[in-house]
């Protein structure tokens, strides 16, 4: 979740926008990301994954297992998304 | 409902603090679910003490909580928590945290059947405390991932870790000494009162956002050593 986060932000910076640090702004602008700048839509994700880390942190939540899906479609996912930033932040988008 | 009761449940959802329009707006239209029974505030939202990036936390009590979970999709700064209202008693006999936080401290939205104020008359008085155990168990994760994330330089994530092994540190103090752990900015007053005053001293910081996370962890191990029995 955070690697998603620090690669939602790097985008904010790049284009020059004020994004807040709670997880739902973040979730909010990776959602205006790929609207507006063709990212992979993460915003689901950014959920998901928030949703797991209270599960891990505090217990009071199930794990969502079945939005989070496989692990290794999930780094895939991350990894796609990443990527995709570094492009955009290469000003190749 | 009679006017006094209706001014009453009014005066709660004004007292709750919404994180955003839409969160308030999503929880008000929960009253419209047939399978929804109960709606309860509970966390620092429903105390009147939550900070500008707190979440606010709610009960769902349910027919059929599994039907709810799946239907209905809350916005991100809604954190709700499911539950079939057979199970509350089991829950809280169990000793379920959020359970027990709803029922010593929370704020009942919508309860018109009174299945959320019967629980309180039932179990008040005779709550189990947190597990220390399980505080201990998950201020240890929250060390090991601050000080993880602090060694690959997202310091923001870090303070996110710190703040959570706090909390759990400061729920385990609170319980050791029979005290029932209220919602996160309130623990630091509850601390000084059971004379815990180095923790909560680090806590606030942590709260405030004017202790660094690298400094906090360190701080937080060097007060776990020297209180660790001899």
């Amino acid at each position: 979740m955070y690697a998603i986060e620090a690669g939602i932000l790097a985008a904010a910076a790049h284009l020059k926008r004020d994004v807040k640090k709670t997880h739902w702004d973040k979730a909010d602008f990776a959602l205006e990301l790929a609207t507006t700048h063709g990212l992979p839509d993460v915003s689901d994700l950014v959920r998901a994954l928030n949703t797991g880390r209270k599960a891990t942190a505090y217990g009071d939540e199930d794990m969502p297992e079945d939005e989070l899906g496989d692990p290794e479609d999930l780094a895939a996912a991350i990894d796609e998304f990443i990527e995709a930033v570094a492009v955009l932040l290469a000003g190749k988008k | 409902m009679k006017s006094a009761q209706r001014s009453a449940v009014l005066d709660r959802w004004r007292s709750v603090q919404w994180p955003t329009r839409r969160a308030a707006d999503w929880a008000r239209r929960l009253d419209k679910d047939r399978n929804v029974l109960a709606v309860v505030a509970i966390g620092s939202a429903a105390r009147g003490c939550a900070r500008s990036s707190s979440d606010v936390d709610l009960i769902v009590v349910c027919k059929d909580a599994k039907v709810g979970r799946k239907a209905v999709v809350a916005p991100l700064e809604v954190d709700v928590r499911w539950v079939d209202a057979e199970k509350l008693d089991a829950s809280a006999a169990l000793g379920d945290d959020v359970i027990a936080w709803g029922i010593a401290f929370g704020a009942p939205l919508y309860d018109p059947e009174d299945i959320w104020a019967d629980l309180v008359a039932r179990w008040r008085g005779r709550l189990p405390l947190p597990s220390p155990e399980v505080c201990t168990q998950r201020a240890e994760r929250a060390r090991r991932y601050a000080s993880d994330l602090l060694e690959s330089g997202d310091d923001e994530a870090a303070s996110e870790q710190v703040l959570t092994m706090l909390t759990h540190q400061a729920r385990l103090v609170l319980c050791e000494r029979g005290v029932f752990p209220a919602s996160r900015p309130e623990l630091v007053e509850q601390l000084e009162g059971v004379g815990a005053f180095d923790l909560a001293k680090l806590l606030a910081g942590a709260l405030e956002g004017t202790i660094a996370p690298r400094d906090a962890l360190r701080s937080a191990e060097s007060l776990t050593r020297k209180n660790r029995p001899q």
